[in-house]
Formats: C-alpha cells, sequence, structure tokens
C-alpha cells in the first residue's frame, strides 16, 4: 500500500512539475529573443512585502492577494507580424500541459485567454495569453491565488494589459 | 559599565559583516565609476519632493529610511561592470526579486531581508544606466492610491531638475 502511496505521489509530482514545464518552456523559448520583454518576479519580491502592516481594509486585501503570490513572468512584444499564430501555438501548448480555460475574450483587436492550473481546489497558476494584430503577451501568475483578490489588485492598479483581469470577478461567480 | 556595553554592542552591530558588505559594494562601485549625477534621499528630502502634501505619498515612504540614486553615462559603466556588482551583492547575502529584458532595457531588482530591509535596483538602457539603492520598505499598498492622485502633478522632478533649470522660460 505504501508503494502504491508512493508512485501516486511521485506521479502526482511528475504531472505538476510538466505542467509548470511548459509556462518554463515558452519563457526559455523566447528569452534570448531581442524583440520579446522578459520579465520575472521571485518569491522573495513578494516575501518581502509581508512586513508591511495593512492600513484600511482595501490595502488589507491587497496584501494578502500578494503575501500568497510565489512568483510572476511575463513575455510581451507589441511588434511582431505572426502574433496571432504565437497565441495560437502558445495556447495550444498551454492546453496540452493540463491547463483548464477559465475566460475567452475575443474581439476584432485580439484575442485573450486565461488558464488555470488548479490542485486540491486551490489555484496554483493563472495564465494569461493576449494575440493581437502585432502584439503577444504571456503573464504567468503563480502560488495560491485567490481570483476575486487577483482581480481586485487589478482593478486598482492603472497598468495596461492588467485591465484584462477585471474579467475574472464575474468568471469566478459563474463557477 | 552599561555605557561601554553599549558602545561594543553598536561597534559589533556597525562592523558586522553582512551590514558592511552590502553597502561597502554599491559605494565601491560608485567611487569607480564616478557616476554624472548622485542624489541621495532620507525621509525629509522624499517628503519635500511632495509639494502638493499628499497623504498617500507621505504614508507610502513612512517605512523607508534612505536612499541613493546613481546615474551612469554610457561610457562610464559596462554591462560587465554591473554584471559584476551584481555577483557581488549575491555574494553578500542579496537575493535577486526581479529581473526584466528587453532589446533596449535590463534591469535587475537584488534584496537583502534583515530588520531593515536593503533592495538594489541595476537599470540598464543604450545610454545610460541607473543604479539605486533603497534601505527600509515602500508601502506598495499605498501605490493604487497614489497612482490615482499621481497625474494631477504635485510632486518635483528631482531627476530632470537640471533641465528645468536650463529651458527657456516663457517671457524670455
Amino acid at each position: 500500500m505504501k508503494y502504491l502511496l508512493t508512485i501516486l505521489a511521485l506521479g502526482v509530482a511528475l504531472i505538476t512539475q510538466a505542467q509548470n514545464d511548459v509556462v518554463t518552456k515558452l519563457f526559455n523559448e523566447y528569452y534570448n529573443d531581442a524583440q520579446f520583454t522578459k520579465i520575472s518576479v521571485s518569491s522573495k519580491m513578494f516575501e518581502l512585502f509581508t512586513q508591511i502592516e495593512p492600513g484600511d481594509k482595501d490595502e488589507q486585501e491587497i496584501l494578502a492577494a500578494i503575501s500568497k503570490l510565489k512568483g510572476l513572468k511575463v513575455i510581451a512584444t507589441d511588434s511582431v507580424a505572426n502574433s496571432r499564430q504565437l497565441y495560437t501555438n502558445a495556447v495550444k501548448k498551454i492546453s496540452a500541459g493540463g491547463y483548464a480555460e477559465l475566460l475567452e475574450v475575443k474581439d476584432a483587436q485580439e484575442d485573450m485567454k486565461f488558464m488555470i492550473n488548479e490542485k486540491n481546489g486551490v489555484i496554483t497558476e493563472l495564465v494569461m495569453v493576449v494575440g493581437g494584430k502585432k502584439g503577444f503577451f504571456i503573464m504567468s501568475l503563480f502560488g495560491e491565488i485567490d481570483l476575486k483578490q487577483i482581480s481586485k489588485l487589478s482593478k486598482s492598479m492603472n497598468v495596461k494589459g492588467m485591465e484584462y483581469l477585471k474579467n475574472l470577478d464575474g468568471a469566478e461567480e459563474k463557477k | 559599565m552599561p555605557v561601554r556595553l553599549s558602545f561594543i554592542f553598536l561597534l559589533l552591530l556597525t562592523c558586522s559583516p553582512a551590514l558592511k558588505a552590502q553597502s561597502s559594494d554599491v559605494t565601491d562601485f560608485q567611487e569607480n565609476h564616478k557616476p554624472s549625477l548622485a542624489l541621495y534621499f532620507y525621509p525629509s528630502t522624499l517628503r519635500m519632493i511632495n509639494l502638493q502634501r499628499n497623504a498617500e505619498y507621505d504614508e507610502m515612504i513612512s517605512e523607508l529610511k534612505k536612499a541613493r540614486f546613481l546615474k551612469l553615462d554610457s561610457g562610464a559603466v559596462t554591462q560587465a561592470d554591473l554584471t559584476l556588482l551584481a555577483e557581488k551583492l549575491l555574494k553578500a547575502g542579496y537575493e535577486e526579486m526581479m529581473l526584466m529584458k528587453s532589446a533596449d532595457t535590463d534591469i535587475r531588482i537584488l534584496g537583502l531581508e534583515k530588520k531593515v530591509p536593503e533592495v538594489v535596483v541595476i537599470a540598464r538602457n543604450g545610454y545610460e544606466s541607473n543604479l539605486m539603492e533603497i534601505s527600509g520598505m515602500i508601502n506598495i499598498a499605498k501605490i493604487p492610491k497614489l497612482l490615482e492622485s499621481f497625474n494631477s502633478g504635485g510632486f518635483l522632478d528631482v531627476l530632470n531638475l537640471n533641465k528645468q533649470k536650463n529651458e527657456p522660460r516663457p517671457h524670455d
């Protein structure tokens, strides 16, 4: 029985590793391409913010959302001709890696997909992929993710691209 | 006797290798590379930038003890010099917090976790490099509210003070 449990645990660990590898591979693929901006934030950055004493309720929610994060990776460009193809390829690879689709938005300007990696009812990774006419964007946020808190954080931060996360609030309520 | 003990304790504290290492690496770098601009900020000077007395800004910097900003022209420093500085800081106990790389910009943020955290930002673009060393914390939870009021102005642009001074005034 112990043997079986060990194999099962190893199997789960390998599947999880495989899922993380999908996004990491995508990041490595574009890492040395000068057309892409690459951003990587480690858990150390988020750990530092746990030392801050929150003031009001809004700050408490922002810090609570940040403190559970373990890392952030972004790949972005606004000057590639094959952005739609990059988007399709990325979504295909991430889906094949076992990520579940959470939300999809399509309009004349761009396609966008939010995908999640869930473990025991806890979202451990949120991936956002955007493909426009010349722009392509992937963001991977990992740690313990509360969609409501993250969407609140994205609403209050007036940063370009983050506005897409506002849609997640409604998506979670529909779940 | 207690006075002497306190003095010895203070001496040991200020001479501890970690403290000495983290501050001297940036100081050595500054001495060896002669920045074109060096600015030192303390709580009092950081509050002076806030011309309209924005309360969110004052609260955001309340945990910040001091900051040093260095601007180096492209001739004064190479990418290899900056990589070497980052390596020295990592050896001194700093950890990689953020990395950003694009066609013309490289940014690395290294942090040392302790009672008063230390953060060093190393940034380089095509024509200049910037180095920032911060002791203390910036309250990130204040940023959203600060952003709402930031566009309205009311802050002194300390990095472009020289440019503003040299620009012709409307009645000239």
